[in-house]
């Protein structure tokens, strides 16, 4: 009897010792979940219009440290802007009329140099189309959807889209020299290639938050 | 070996430097909140512009803020976020310059080409970590024009910015 109540005991205890080094672990197991720091790098979207389209820009870089990576990045957009002269002080007459969809995309690939520092290079592909080219999702940005949507709250046709007629394409600039600038439908506007690096610098960093600043040269 | 070197216009080179402030700061277990912002300059080739204008700025500028919400699960590093960004491009026309005649549309033109673009972005982004650490991350957004000029609401929501409405796609694929 005193030996079987030794045994019971002895049961007691180690299943309380097995629990509580489970409930250990468990917690354990949360801890290493909560120190993979929950942080997302954005892509960094670009903007697109008849103005900038040939020019450099960068998108917002959110990313802690340089990693090795190939991205893909397509943007577009409906630029629409009435063929109107901008009258200059000096006499001069700038002549601008864009009808079109933009669009910019771009391969960009990253390397780390070191903990740090980070090289990259972009090559681009800037285009004009009446209906988009390369971004499977161009069908946004088309005329039709877009006055279709303004409809829906109110507001019909305030650019005069549907009466000039849907999906018509105009990319002309006349410069102050009288000199005409102008693009044809589906066509490559330019090929840009971009050279950079970024450096990273960590301000903070704990178990709940980071701080960094990013900056490039390019 | 002939390189095609007169494909290469050097007229064209330009310059750029970006400043980018970020943090991202731990809600609850599954939440954290991302906010960053954004400052660029460029330089641009006086020897050459888009529109061959004769009043043009050698410098131009983008300035832009993020917020993003970050959702995760314990049990998995793949990620979901929803961000909201808030962007401003400057133009390289000088608006002091120049001055459009005529009806509104004639102005509103006059307004995207020498003010540059303003714009709210809204976008998603899922990053997908595989066993080896690598990711993969998907990312869509839309873009809206407004203007940023808090005294006259209705000039927010007209907009009058030469892209109206734009959209992204991307796609990453990151080795750590």
């Amino acid at each position: 009897m005193f030996t079987m109540k030794y045994a019971l005991l002895t049961l007691i205890l180690l299943s309380i010792s097995k629990l509580f080094s489970q409930s250990g672990q468990t917690r354990f197991y949360i801890q290493l979940h909560t120190l993979e720091f929950p942080h997302t790098s954005y892509l960094g979207s670009e903007s697109v219009t008849p103005f900038i389209i040939n020019q450099i820009q960068t998108g917002l870089n959110t990313r802690i440290k340089p990693v090795l990576s190939c991205s893909v990045k397509s943007n577009s957009g409906n630029a629409l802007v009435h063929n109107t002269a901008l009258v200059s002080k000096s006499g001069g007459i700038l002549s601008v009329a864009y009808d079109a969809i933009f669009e910019k995309n771009i391969v960009h690939i990253s390397y780390p140099l070191n903990t740090m520092l980070e090289g990259f290079v972009e090559i681009g592909v800037n285009s004009s189309s009446e209906k988009g080219l390369y971004n499977p999702l161009s069908w946004l940005v088309r005329d039709k959807f877009i006055e279709n949507v303004h409809s829906l709250f109110g507001k019909k046709d305030i650019y005069e889209r549907k009466s000039m007629g849907y999906d018509r394409f105009i990319n002309k600039t006349i410069n102050e020299e009288g000199q005409l600038r102008t693009s044809e439908n589906n066509s490559v506007l330019s090929t840009p290639l971009v050279l950079g690096c970024n450096y990273y610098l960590k301000l903070k960093k704990t178990a709940r938050n980071v701080v960094n600043i990013n900056t490039s040269i390019l | 070996m002939k390189l095609p070197l007169e494909a290469i216009n050097f007229n064209n080179l330009e310059a750029g430097f970006s400043l980018n402030v970020l943090s991202t700061k731990r809600i609850t277990k599954k939440v954290s909140i991302t906010s960053a912002l954004h400052g660029s300059m460029y330089y641009h080739n006086e020897s050459y512009s888009n529109n061959h204008a004769n009043h043009e700025s050698m410098f131009s500028g983008r300035f832009g803020g993020l917020l993003g919400i970050n959702l995760h699960k314990l049990n998995s590093k793949n990620k979901a976020s929803l961000y909201l960004t808030l962007n401003r491009i400057t133009s390289r026309l000088k608006s002091q310059f120049y001055q459009a005649y005529g009806e509104k549309l004639n102005r509103l033109a006059y307004r995207a080409a020498t003010k540059g673009n303003e714009y709210f972005e809204i976008g998603m982004n899922y990053d997908l970590i595989f066993k080896n650490q690598n990711a993969l991350t998907l990312e869509l957004a839309v873009r809206e024009d407004l203007v940023l000029n808090l005294k006259n609401f209705d000039d927010i929501l007209q907009g009058r910015n030469a892209e109206d409405f734009g959209v992204f796609l991307g796609l990453r694929y990151a080795v750590p």
